[in-house]
């Protein structure tokens, strides 16, 4: 009986028909792989609960417009030339005798209840549990539509990458225990970060007692970046002027074309130079 | 006077490409529905031009993907769309809806060829739901980008579904006219396509310029909102009536492409002279093209930090 069904089968499974049987099943395999190497970060990140959730607190009365935060952000990150993932408004107020200039550092705000998360469609942009809005690289489709979802426009295209990028609130560093680049070289110590769930953290006791605003509340984002005294003119100004829209339109393309080469081979040698720096800090760190 | 020294640097993600494709698959679902008419409904006046329209909409629904997928800065990572869903974005409703769409409309010009009633009259039905749906989620892509002030309004998806059938009407007349003026020699063409009466053109015109009026009621109040609504809503009114945009808002999609043609249509005078109503219909393609265009880049437009 057996070697008959044996004998049947044997005829059935000819060299095509394994062929077959061994395409599908590879591809079955191969697919099936790909996606639990794309599933495995999900159940990562929803497994490390730590209770906590990381804020931002920015103290606008001390910040004094220098940029060394969206520079340090630029070296850390290795951001592109041209990009920014955390950048400073600056706007001038007033006429002679009575002006003042107005900062906003403007940052991603780390949304709790994130449109971006929501909208793309590969779940490529994910909340950790510690409450990062963060993007996976290996993951994004580059279509885009988180850059027109965010209502405070901190996502960009990365050129050479070719995917969508923003701020991570260096979560490379806060894994070492360390503090985000920017809030570590803030010069007048404007930008506060830390856990507000810790009662005990700076973060909390500042949000404690002080009168704090969010930009755009109205989008109902929930966002996790917080703001002292806060100009709502100042983020407000900018958009009304035709003049100065039309200024700041950019044609990236256009602007990759011209400076194109050169600025791909400045990240290219950034980017060789803080891959040697990583070797170079481990090495000292297995044998110092 | 505010004096702004620096602001954010400012891209416009979705350019051309994206309009062009909320166009195509506006006029594939608009000549789905008008097919329907004949197949689903039983008006047999339409059962000549609904074949044709059927082709219309299974062309232009394999050349939109194209455009999509050539704006993705991973192309070779359009398969995670088939395999990573998020039931929350529009994107995923977007692949489910197309994908099926594509093979429902394969099917049912595939049994319109056959001549088989029974299964014709099953693909027309789910076709229309799919070709609703595939329309609306074009508008809802848009209304769910929270950020932009000209987007974000329930009337997106209907505004889009109401020009596609603009559209999809005015290319159907195009191609009808054409057929009937250069390839009324050609044997073959006439065994497949019999030849279609002056008459269902005319009426034709008549449903186009009621599908006019809707859309124009419809652009007339998603303007009249964003004027009287939040400060955002107020600067996209401007950028569409004052700004870079104006030219092509009030000349390509309101005048030319809605209102001329729609006195075109109704007017006694005009409306029975084939010519004229070929021109209208392709002042109306052209209008309906500018309206996506100004929608999806306009709206990005204003700056938002």
């Amino acid at each position: 009986m057996i070697d008959n069904l044996k004998e049947k089968l044997k005829e059935k499974i000819n060299r095509r028909g394994f062929l077959k049987v061994a395409g599908t099943g590879l591809t079955i395999l191969a697919l099936q792989k790909m996606l639990t190497k794309l599933e495995a970060k999900d159940v990562l990140e929803t497994k490390s609960i730590t209770g906590k959730r990381y804020a931002m607190l920015i103290d606008l009365r001390k910040c004094i417009g220098c940029d060394a935060c969206s520079v340090a952000c630029n070296q850390e990150n290795n951001v592109p030339i041209g990009f920014y993932r955390t950048w400073v408004k600056k706007v001038e107020k007033g006429e002679y005798n009575n002006v003042r200039d107005y900062y906003i550092p403007t940052l991603c705000n780390h949304c709790e209840d994130a449109i971006c998360n929501r909208n793309c469609p590969v779940k490529a942009t994910y909340k950790t549990s510690e409450g990062l809005t963060l993007v996976d690289y290996d993951r994004c489709i580059g279509c885009r539509y988180c850059m027109v979802s965010c209502p405070y426009n901190v996502r960009f295209a990365h050129p050479y990458r070719k995917t969508v990028d923003k701020c991570t609130f260096c979560v490379h560093r806060l894994k070492e225990g360390k503090l985000p680049a920017c809030v570590e070289t803030c010069v007048g110590k404007a930008r506060i970060f830390g856990d507000i769930n810790d009662k005990k953290s700076e973060i909390y006791k500042a949000i404690a007692t002080n009168s704090i605003q969010v930009l755009k509340s109205e989008q109902n984002t929930k966002p996790h970046v917080f703001y002292i005294s806060l100009d709502i003119e100042t983020a407000e100004a900018g958009k009304t002027d035709f003049d100065y829209m039309k200024y700041y339109r950019r044609d990236i393309k256009k602007e990759l074309g011209v400076n194109g080469n050169r600025i791909k081979e400045q990240y290219n040698i950034l980017k060789g130079i803080s891959e040697a720096d990583r070797k170079y800090k481990h090495q000292k760190k297995l044998n110092p | 006077m505010d004096n702004i020294i620096y602001m954010s640097t400012h891209e416009i993600p979705l350019l051309t490409k994206i309009a062009n494709y909320f166009y195509l698959t506006g006029i594939s679902a608009a000549s789905f529905i008008i097919s329907s008419l004949a197949y689903v409904f039983g008006m047999e006046k339409y059962k000549d031009c609904g074949k044709i329209s059927a082709i219309i909409a299974f062309g232009g629904i394999c050349i939109a993907p194209i455009f999509l997928i050539m704006d993705l800065m991973q192309i070779p990572r359009m398969f995670y769309l088939f395999f990573m869903f998020n039931f929350e974005s529009p994107l995923t409703w977007g692949t489910i809806i197309l994908s099926l769409y594509i093979l429902n409309c394969f099917l049912y010009l595939y049994y319109i060829f056959k001549e088989n009633k029974k299964n014709l009259k099953l693909f027309g039905i789910i076709g229309i739901m799919l070709a609703i749906s595939l329309e609306a989620y074009t508008g809802f892509v848009l209304a769910l980008g929270k950020g932009i002030a000209l987007w974000n309004t329930p009337l997106m998806p209907i505004y889009f579904l109401i020009s596609a059938m603009v559209s999809g009407t005015a290319l159907l007349i195009i191609i009808v006219v054409i057929k009937e003026k250069f390839f009324t020699n050609f044997e073959i063409i006439n065994k497949i396509f019999p030849q279609i009466q002056n008459e269902v053109i005319y009426d034709l015109g008549k449903m186009l310029a009621v599908f006019i009026a809707i859309d124009l009621f419809i652009a007339f109040s998603d303007v009249i909102l964003l004027f009287y609504s939040t400060p955002e809503n107020s600067i996209v009114a401007r950028v569409l009536l004052k700004g870079p945009f104006n030219i092509m808002f009030l000349f390509g999609e309101i005048l030319f492409g809605m209102v001329i043609p729609f006195f075109i249509f109704i007017l006694p005078k005009f409306n029975k002279n084939i010519a004229l109503l070929t021109f209208a219909s392709f002042l109306i393609l052209i209008g309906v093209w500018f309206m996506r265009y100004v929608t999806v880049v306009g709206g990005q437009y204003v700056p938002l930090m």
